[in-house]
């Protein structure tokens, strides 16, 4: 499932900075833009790791109306400002689930803030959304700086004889939380190939993932 | 343009029979997520740029899955003079050697499955190929021999997208038929009369079902798909929607013209992207056709299909906690009775039924329930969509009739992987627990399934004769530990300390009385558990004390 070649962030700021700024393009033009902005970001990078400087950088350069449009998405605080949530709720109708999902394409999480303010605004109990958001499979409370995607269903467990899914769970069970996080899904879809892990959103050959996990985590 | 009448769907039919044979050649690339995984996109691209570069006229088609999943990317060829040849696997940098073959009307040996001269669509129609290729005949073809394709009628030969070629394979006959007869009791008994039983484990009759919720008075009715797939198996439900979507809906309106609903939902997994994008195109699309909407085909019946996101946990499947999700409540289940065929959704009648059990009604309502009872045995009528996996030789999905024995469908899978023995498998999903490989001459029927203590669920999965039962017994209590909602004590602790019971056990410390101890527990978690998830939760451990008594001998010494 290649896609076009992925840039290369210096870390989850940038990347989340960079994301923020492609969700204020009209989906009509996004093919078009993303990779016209990469571009620009990886020359301001000088060919290393985009950093958030980078993007600013380039931003600057940009001709208007683009800049001003690109500036408020970077001058914009990181996190949930009660207006943002107020703007959001309305846009769902109230539907707690959609919500969940827009914040989770904006953020990659739910900020625990976030999901505060949501009860304040809404009146719905704190409880009642730390549960929607902490038992849903497709939500997460924290944003970790890697996350492996493992398919535990049958077939692979079955397939596994190796115990290669249970050395990756160790490996990210002692790199603790903040580092990596580990989600389980029930198929991936490719159960012929399988087990399927994929980390950070690639799929990676089940053989050498336990030596690219440790690199990530000492790294 | 709004389609009228019956008409106006055979012109649109005609029109998708000229893009499913047409004058040209026509290549299909399996392009299902399980092709995907495999490269059909790269395969597809390197073939529109090959039949560019050497100036071949004909047309490239992403199609669903055709269940051949050991031979993605999988490839049809329909050239002129020639049978429809299925090649696989095709990966991108075959395609050159391959469009140099079709461009000579030749035959790709090396590559070449199987050929298909024929295809019989519900409507009658039928499309005749080519009939000479030095190959094997579909109907003889190992993986496929034996299969009856039902519900996976379109997998792998249209267009998902297409609703023209949707109709050419007899697509929105069933509704027009139905809505032209103005005669909602009727479908009822069709359904009733095809023996039809839900596909999602529990077996329920659908046509029951239905005539259920038609019955119970209410200012307004839903109809809700179930495609919330969380079992452990392998992704059979998304592949069935992906590759033919259009079942699903008009599955969906024949159910809501029976029952009296105006409005359905498709509840999808939230790992179902590509799938829940072809709803949204196809809802827009059939939405300007006059098929959805107000006034469907010009008559009083009006129907909106509205797609929603599931978040994906395993209980999610589980209806009435489906039907709380739906409504934006914490994902639980809801004490049952009253079943949501009397008061579901907003506390209205609704019928829930799986993507499978939908994708065969347009087939009933056209061909009649007397039609498909004579697929399957008593009891167990029509055809069942299994995804084998685990250890077998060729992992795929297969249709077959129901009363097919289990044995049977493993040679289709081309037995165990490297010739080992088979040990045991599982039918029934999590819930169903491990048989003995003993068992394969077992049919697939619904009540000698449950009599073993294990159900008719989306997949067969083979172990062979290197499987630990004991460790299969702790994925799957892992599973129930980290998929339990929480609501029932049982489930939730249960769960828990039946896990570290296991530990002990697999760690050489436990003793016989342990395994006593967990056989005591499989009554009382049963009756106490509000849901399917939790009441079956033990079935793993107890199938496997009692079928493979030596593996546990081996772990606590004698």
């Amino acid at each position: 499932m290649s896609e076009q070649k992925e840039p290369k962030f210096a870390d989850s700021e940038a990347q989340d900075l960079f994301s923020r700024m492609i969700q204020a393009v009209p989906d009509a033009m996004k093919n078009v833009v993303q990779p016209m902005l990469i571009g620009m970001a990886e020359q301001k990078a000088g060919g290393g790791p985009i950093t958030v400087d980078a993007i600013k950088e380039m931003v600057e350069g940009l001709p208007e109306p683009q800049k001003s449009v690109f500036k408020q998405v970077v001058s914009a605080k990181k996190g949930l400002d009660p207006e943002t949530v107020k703007a959001m709720i309305q846009e769902c109708g109230g539907d707690i689930s959609e919500l969940f999902f827009k914040i989770m394409g904006r953020m990659k999480c739910i900020p625990p803030e976030g999901i505060r303010e949501i009860a304040k605004q809404t009146g719905i109990p704190e409880a009642h959304l730390f549960h929607l958001a902490t038992t849903g499979r497709a939500f997460s409370v924290s944003l970790p700086e890697h996350q492996v995607t493992v398919c535990a269903g049958t077939g692979c467990a079955v397939k596994d004889k190796e115990g290669s899914l249970g050395a990756i769970e160790k490996l990210v069970n002692e790199a603790g939380a903040e580092k990596i996080q580990m989600k389980k899904v029930r198929c991936l879809g490719c159960c012929d190939s399988g087990p399927a892990v994929e980390i950070d959103g690639k799929r990676v050959a089940l053989s050498s993932s336990p030596s690219k996990l440790e690199t990530l985590v000492k790294g | 343009m709004k389609i009228k009448d019956v008409k106006e769907i055979e012109v649109m039919a005609k029109e998708g029979v000229r893009n499913l044979k047409p004058a040209q050649i026509r290549i299909t690339v399996g392009s299902a997520v399980c092709g995907q995984s495999k490269g059909a996109k790269e395969t597809l691209e390197a073939l529109k740029a090959e039949i560019a570069k050497v100036n071949l006229n004909a047309d490239v088609v992403a199609v669903g899955c055709n269940g051949l999943c050991f031979a993605e990317p999988v490839v049809e060829v329909i050239a002129p003079g020639m049978p429809k040849i299925t090649y696989g696997p095709v990966t991108s940098d075959k395609v050159p050697e391959l469009v140099k073959a079709v461009k000579a009307g030749n035959l790709l040996k090396g590559m070449a499955l199987c050929k298909t001269t024929r295809d019989q669509f519900l409507n009658g129609t039928a499309i005749e190929y080519g009939r000479t290729a030095d190959l094997i005949d579909a109907s003889e073809f190992p993986p496929l021999k034996g299969q009856v394709r039902i519900v996976m009628r379109n997998a792998g030969l249209i267009d998902p997208l297409s609703i023209e070629e949707y109709a050419a394979t007899g697509g929105f006959a069933a509704l027009a038929k139905a809505l032209m007869e103005k005669n909602p009791a009727k479908v009822i008994k069709e359904v009733e009369a095809s023996g039809l039983r839900g596909r999602g484990g529990a077996g329920f009759p659908t046509g029951l079902k239905w005539k259920t919720a038609k019955e119970s008075a209410a200012p307004k009715k839903y109809v809700v798909v179930n495609c919330s797939e969380g079992d452990p198996e392998v992704g059979m439900h998304r592949s069935l929607i992906e590759s033919d979507p259009l079942s699903v809906i008009e599955g969906m309106l024949i159910c809501g013209f029976a029952i009296g609903a105006s409005q359905g939902y498709i509840y999808i997994s939230d790992k179902l992207a590509a799938a829940e994008d072809k709803l949204n195109v196809l809802i827009s699309k059939l939405s300007e056709a006059g098929l959805l909407g107000e006034r469907i085909m010009g008559t009083d019946f009006s129907f909106t299909v509205t797609v929603k996101r599931s978040t994906g946990s395993y209980v999610s499947g589980e209806e009435t906690a489906l039907l709380n999700a739906l409504e934006g409540d914490i994902t639980e289940p809801r004490p049952r009775p009253p079943f949501p065929a009397k008061k579901g959704l907003l506390g209205m009648p609704t019928v829930v039924n799986n993507v499978e059990t939908l994708m065969n009604i347009p087939a009933i309502v056209l061909k009649g329930g007397s039609w498909y009872a004579g697929y399957g045995v008593e009891g167990s009528c029509g055809t069942k969509v299994l995804a084998v996996t685990g250890d077998c030789e060729r992992t795929m999905t297969v249709e077959v009739p129901l009363g097919t024995k289990i044995k049977d469908v493993i040679a289709m899978a081309g037995g165990v992987k490297g010739k080992k023995a088979l040990k045991g498998f599982q039918i029934g999903g999590p819930g169903g627990g491990i048989l003995s490989a003993k068992k394969i001459n077992l049919p697939l029927d619904y009540q000698k399934l449950w009599k073993e203590k294990t159900m008719l669920a989306s997949g067969l999965v083979l172990m062979d004769e290197d499987t630990d039962m004991v460790n299969m017994a702790r994925f799957f209590i892992r599973f129930f530990e980290e998929e339990s909602c929480g609501k029932c004590v049982p489930c939730r602790e249960g769960s828990h300390r039946v896990g570290e019971v296991l530990d002990q056990i697999m760690k050489g410390t436990g003793t016989k009385g342990d395994l006593d101890y967990l056989l005591s527990l499989e009554e009382p978690i049963n009756d106490t558990s509000a849901c399917a998830l939790g009441k079956t939760l033990l079935a793993p451990v107890s199938s496997t004390i009692k079928n493979f008594p030596e593996d546990y001998a081996k772990k606590i010494g004698g």
